[in-house]
């Protein structure tokens, strides 16, 4: 079993792959390759985790879901696509209120930031997108979700 | 064997053809010595195998756009997911001969050979590449016996890549 984290960047990826826009250009990483043939595409990591709270046995944490859309040329039709599908697709994976296959208790947006770069072999725009992820476990077990 | 340097090379070549070597006012009209008259268009050729000075000279007179590789330059190597990748700035000398520097009454002078090569060039994307052409600089490369050269550098971006 893995950390929650990584079942959550898993299922994260599970349910952003095959989205209109992006299609199968998904990459379970900050870095997108930079070729004209993996645009559109969608970049997913995981940043900073922290504590927001929990039990005497049990922690909340929040961590950072950092989603790259990656787009040939300067761009806000298709980065504004993949903006609306990527957030139906996360949103519709609920059950009960809890996301991600109901491992987390709460998905909150954060933020998202388009820069167009020209210091690049291929010109591309990136909209950078932050969720974040809330879940809970046991302390002593951070493979269990609860 | 054709090579991604040579079909780039091509390409640069066909595009300049493409709208200065049919150019009426860029034929020059030749007298022989019988005193018949040859019309003679600017020539678009790769760099010739042996460039003798004679060799120059005859381009010169005709008016001549000469294109070679220069070499590239590298990105870093990035790594994502099993690809790997390498962009490719890929230089080529545009070289412009010509015996006048100024326009005659027939046949092009060098300077608007330079202008009018330039200007075919900007932003032209050759298949296989992932962005437009760049003029990087032009600059006086020699005078021989009259025959003026001049060079044009232009850069090209492509990519190495290779999937896992």
């Amino acid at each position: 079993m893995d950390h929650v984290q990584t079942q959550i960047l898993d299922r994260a990826v599970s349910i952003l792959t095959g989205l209109d826009t992006t299609g199968g250009n998904v990459f379970r990483s900050r870095l997108h390759p930079l070729t004209p043939k993996t645009m559109p595409g969608l970049c997913i990591a995981l940043g900073a985790e922290g504590s927001i709270g929990g039990t005497l046995d049990g922690t909340s944490k929040a961590v950072k879901l950092l989603l790259g859309v990656v787009v040939e040329g300067d761009d806000h039709v298709v980065t504004g696509s993949a903006l609306a599908e990527i957030e139906a697709a996360l949103y519709a994976d609920n059950a009960e209120g809890r996301f991600f296959d109901s491992l987390a208790f709460n998905l909150v947006f954060v933020s998202d930031d388009r820069q167009y770069v020209t210091t690049t072999a291929v010109k591309h725009t990136r909209l950078d997108v932050v969720y974040r992820v809330e879940y809970q476990t046991q302390d002593g077990d951070a493979e269990t979700a609860c | 064997m054709s090579s991604f340097i040579t079909d780039i090379e091509e390409s640069i070549k066909a595009r300049l053809g493409a709208e200065i070597t049919d150019v009426p006012r860029l034929v020059k009209i030749m007298r022989k010595p019988d005193n018949s008259t040859v019309e003679v268009p600017v020539r678009i050729e790769s760099y010739p195998r042996n460039p003798s000075e004679q060799v120059l000279i005859t381009l010169a007179t005709s008016g001549a756009i000469v294109v070679r590789y220069t070499g590239s330059k590298y990105s870093a190597k990035r790594e994502v997911c099993g690809i790997t990748v390498q962009d490719r700035t890929m230089v080529y000398e545009v070289l412009v001969f010509s015996d006048s520097l100024q326009a005659r009454d027939t046949g092009a002078g060098i300077y608007e050979l330079l202008d009018l090569a330039g200007l075919r060039l900007i932003g032209y994307n050759p298949e296989g590449c992932v962005d437009g052409i760049e003029l990087i600089q032009d600059d006086y490369v020699e005078e021989r016996k009259g025959s003026w050269t001049y060079g044009i550098l232009v850069s090209v971006k492509t990519q190495i890549e290779k999937v896992a």
